[in-house]
């Protein structure tokens, strides 16, 4: 069995591991560590912090071999002991209190992070058989029907859902407010794009499309919540 | 069938967008039970949307 010191000896050959590092250390000293050290802070946010700097450190040994128990330990263990430690240090996050250059940087370290655990298409030479036999996709002419007016409505929906946000009167709603509505617009625009570009795709040579039980699925869960929500709030006025 | 469900799947889309808007709206007039609800609404909307244009090979 391999050992720990082996595989991250290997791990240091390649360039994306200090990198990675780098990117982990640099988002965990811009927004975890001033939070979590601040004065007055909880003993618990300072132990969860310094968990999380491990954990960014740790994640990234793993990326040239195991690399799937590199991005647990790397991306999620390090988001959720970050999140644990801003919740155990609230009264430094106070809106009233961050500075918006710090936000930004903050904000910059993040990408940075972010990029950092970007994955490396194959090249040519390393795909595999099966990617070499399969039938190359032929371009189209031109775009799908009805493609331009649904990214449009798509995106005047977004800035909609943005500007929305800002009727938020609280400070800390408001915060809470402009995260959802951020979220909710690269989530539409995510789903339009998807949407605009498999509208009207010639499917005759493939198994065409269905009501398979994943749809199904998807589509009892969304009547479900949305009757027994309307129901409720119906009846609870 | 498939026009059908493309048509399906941009009413759902605009659906979803309906619902996270007035998610946000309430959201901002306090009322945090619709926005959840609404916002959910949105999210299962728009996976719903997706999942009926992406191509499924050997399901049923």
């Amino acid at each position: 069995m391999t050992s720990f010191f082996d595989v991250a000896a290997r791990a240091f050959k390649g360039t994306r591991t200090p990198q990675t590092m780098i990117a982990a250390v640099l988002a965990w000293s811009v927004t975890v560590a001033p939070a979590a050290f601040a004065r007055g802070a909880a003993p618990a946010a300072r132990l969860l912090a310094g968990l999380a700097l491990i954990a960014g450190l740790l994640g990234p040994l793993f990326l040239a071999e195991r690399r799937r128990i590199g991005r647990h330990i790397g991306i999620t263990a390090f988001l959720a002991l970050s999140l644990g430690a801003w919740l155990f240090s609230l009264h430094a996050l106070h809106p009233l209190r961050l500075s918006p250059f710090r936000a930004a940087t903050g904000s910059f370290a993040w990408a940075i992070f972010a990029l950092s655990w970007r994955e490396v298409w194959p090249k040519p030479a390393e795909r595999t058989e099966a990617e070499s036999q399969a039938v190359p996709l032929p371009p189209r002419a031109s775009l799908p029907f009805l493609a331009i007016p649904i990214l449009t409505i798509a995106v005047v929906g977004s800035l909609f859902l943005v500007l929305a946000a800002f009727r938020t009167r609280d400070v800390e709603r408001g915060l809470v407010a402009q995260a959802i509505a951020i979220a909710c617009s690269a989530a539409v625009l995510g789903g339009a794009s998807t949407i605009a570009t498999t509208l009207g795709k010639d499917r005759s040579s493939g198994p065409g499309r269905r009501f398979t039980s994943l749809v199904i699925r998807a589509l009892l869960l969304l009547v479900m919540v949305a009757l027994g929500g309307a129901l409720y709030i119906l009846f609870r006025t | 069938m498939s026009r059908a469900i493309d048509v399906f799947s941009i009413v759902l889309l605009a659906a979803a967008i309906a619902a996270f808007g007035f998610g946000v709206i309430a959201l901002s007039d306090r009322e945090d039970f619709k926005a959840l609800y609404l916002l959910i609404v949105g999210a299962l909307a728009l996976r719903a949307s997706t999942e009926l244009l992406r191509p499924r090979s050997g399901a049923a």
